[in-house]
């Protein structure tokens, strides 16, 4: 606090040594302050005579005394000022309207993860009003390292990630009104009313969830319901957040004043047709980096506070933001880029017109809540690669007899000599079980055009092995391998026989010794579920 | 890589979001392409696409880049860090320097 200026200081922090000097004024003004100053302060406030008496006389302070004396020109700073929100006050494009939105605005955050933990850490602490916390997982061990809202004892309590969450941001804010919703975010039968419910209680819905089918039942949710959508998501080293579905004032939607409020896109103008399954892979499966999701999140809560200060109003162009933790160049660590507005023959938001022009129609209210938009078969499902026949697969189990019996003298019908080829990537071996013997040769590499179909070649023709197992950690990337082999010594062996003297095909001296070239179904996990069940005895 | 000459133009490729697992695990990739496509005509995104499968990508999943002739969904494209839907999507003709950016959604959370 300046206390030697004697200039009467007109800043919120002049105001509350006002406020303060007329709850303590004996430590404040007759110990502390120049008198000069106190002067300046108190003619300021006008008729001071009583005021300095009690200074004088060092007499108890009638402070109901002094109310009554200054009400008339004095008003006491707001509350809201000296409260717990003061140093996010401070910041001129907050100011006290700013908090004042902040405190009456009704947050949802979807999905307590790596996402909803800054987000709703954050937005606790800044004071929004509500907080909705919707999720239907429990915590687990592995969330740890980047869900910072939960803690260990969670874990051990077993406790569901919305009662870990909720108990954490009260812990912060006891002001902040957190309310749990403790269920899976679906549609059709009592889930879709439901669902509808929960959202329309909020005006902003953070979407921290970690799947295509929900990003999109999210976003249709808040185009049906006029709710500001604020998406992020993150996956290894890499991030990306965006603003959708947001109101655009008239005066920045068009010139014309009597035109209706706009909004922004939606996840579906942006992406109109969703990924295939296979290209969408879990952070349990590839990775992610705590603080890259922790960033995401915390720029999601502060997207969501600028705009509760802007009063839910967005007047830039539709960006999106990419966040690159490792980027080989710094400088496109971060990075905006401009994507297109919404589509007006966008299934979700588009316009009744144009999209009956092109025979399609609006998804509505009913329909999302009779679950008759089917999320899960739009996006598809991630099935297990099938393009291995069963003939071509050995199971976990035959796989381990075969090399208990390899010790001993009994032959195995198939195979007796197997080239097992590991085609995890090599941190993927690093981090698993491993099979002696076993060479790897990532599947990456397998695919690219390079030399190690012919490596592969090699080592099955080289007199010792009569076969060759892939094997991977589910079992899907080992039928691909395993294919890209058989097709590459088919077309050898085509190319042979058509230049061949007999043309009718009949396999030649190296192939006949071949006994099988496949995969081990189930992978590394089926084989860990064989050992864990039984002690692998010859039958 | 051929030296710039009126016949080509250098441009910068971008991969993100995991699509660099395509192309050699490189997020950048400097290239001098034709400036004219097979049939004489200016070179444009939409002839960019099979020019990069033959060029400098690695991996022989096509499919999880291109699909029926198009960018598969999910992946945007972004010329000179706008949408390319602002640009003219595929038609949009190639200029000296321009910046190519595939950007592949991420989901996780």
């Amino acid at each position: 606090m300046p206390q030697t200026s004697k200039v009467p200081n007109h800043s919120s922090h002049g105001l509350s040594s006002q406020q303060d000097a007329v709850k303590d004024t004996q430590s404040l003004f007759a110990d502390h302050m120049p008198t000069s100053m106190t002067d300046d302060i108190l003619s300021e406030m006008g008729s001071v005579r009583n005021y300095r008496e009690g200074l004088q006389t060092n007499a108890p302070l009638d402070q109901t005394h002094l109310a009554h004396d200054f009400s008339h020109i004095y008003t006491p700073a707001p509350a809201l000022a000296s409260s717990r929100y003061n140093r996010q006050m401070l910041i001129p494009s907050i100011s006290l309207l700013g908090q004042q939105r902040i405190s009456a605005a009704r947050i949802l955050i979807v999905g307590l993860g790596g996402l909803g933990s800054p987000a709703s850490l954050y937005l606790a602490g800044a004071g929004v009003g509500k907080l909705g916390l919707l999720d239907d997982d429990d915590v687990e061990l592995s969330n740890l390292h980047r869900q910072i809202v939960h803690r260990e004892d969670s874990v051990k309590q077993g406790l569901p990630k919305v009662q870990s969450a909720k108990r954490a941001c009260e812990e912060l804010n006891g002001e902040c009104k957190v309310v749990g919703h403790e269920m899976r975010l679906a549609v059709g039968g009592s889930d879709g009313a439901k669902v509808m419910e929960v959202f329309d209680g909020y005006d902003i819905v953070l979407d921290c969830t970690d799947n295509p089918a929900t990003r999109y039942l999210i976003s249709d949710l808040c185009v049906l319901l006029s709710k500001t959508l604020v998406s992020g998501a993150a996956q290894r080293l890499e991030g990306q957040v965006l603003l959708l579905n947001y109101a655009v004032p008239p005066a920045a939607a068009s010139m014309d004043h009597t035109a209706r409020a706009e909004r922004g896109p939606c996840y579906r103008c942006v992406f109109p047709t969703p990924p295939s399954p296979d290209m969408v892979l879990s952070c349990g499966e590839i990775g992610i980096l705590g603080p890259v999701v922790g960033t995401i999140g915390t720029l999601m809560a502060s997207e969501t506070l600028r705009l509760i200060v802007r009063g839910l109003e967005e007047t830039r162009k539709p960006t999106m933001l990419l966040y690159n933790a490792w980027p080989a160049d710094p400088r496109s660590m971060f990075r905006t880029i401009g994507l297109r507005g919404a589509r007006k023959d966008c299934l979700a938001c588009g316009k009744e017109d144009v999209l009956k022009e092109k025979g399609l129609k609006r998804i509505t209210k009913d329909e999302l809540v009779e679950g008759r938009v089917d999320y899960v078969a739009f996006c598809g499902v991630s099935e297990d690669v099938r393009i291995l026949k069963s003939g071509e697969r050995m199971s976990a189990q035959e796989f381990l007899h075969l090399t208990a019996r390899e010790a001993g003298t009994e032959n195995h019908q198939r195979v007796k000599r197997p080239v097992i080829v590991d085609t995890r990537e090599p941190h993927e071996v690093e981090m698993g079980p491993k099979i002696g013997g076993s060479i790897n040769i990532p599947l990456t590499k397998i695919l690219r055009q390079g030399r190690s179909i012919e490596e592969m070649e090699a080592l099955l023709l080289d007199g010792k092995h009569d076969s060759m197992l892939f094997v991977c950690q589910r079992g899907n990337d080992s039928q691909i391998a395993a294919r890209k082999m058989l097709e590459a010594r088919r077309q050898r062996y085509e190319t042979k026989a058509e230049s061949g003297a007999d043309g009718v095909g009949t396999m030649n001296g190296e192939d006949s010794r071949i006994a099988f070239i496949g995969d081990i179904a189930g992978g590394f996990a089926a084989i860990e579920k064989v050992i864990r069940t039984s002690s692998v005895r010859p039958p | 890589m051929d030296e710039a000459s009126p016949a080509h133009i250098n441009i910068t490729i971008e991969f993100t979001g995991g699509l660099e697992m395509l192309f050699d695990n490189i997020q950048t990739h400097k290239v001098s392409i034709p400036a004219k496509d097979d049939e004489g005509a200016n070179v444009n995104v939409k002839s960019l696409i099979p020019w990069l499968c033959k060029n400098i990508m690695r991996d022989s999943r096509k499919e999880l880049f291109v699909q029926e002739g198009s960018i598969r969904p999910g992946i945007l494209v972004l010329i000179n860090d706008a949408d390319w839907e602002l640009e003219g999507e595929d038609q949009y003709e190639l200029k000296e320097g321009d910046n190519i950016l595939f950007v592949s959604t991420l989901h996780g959370g």
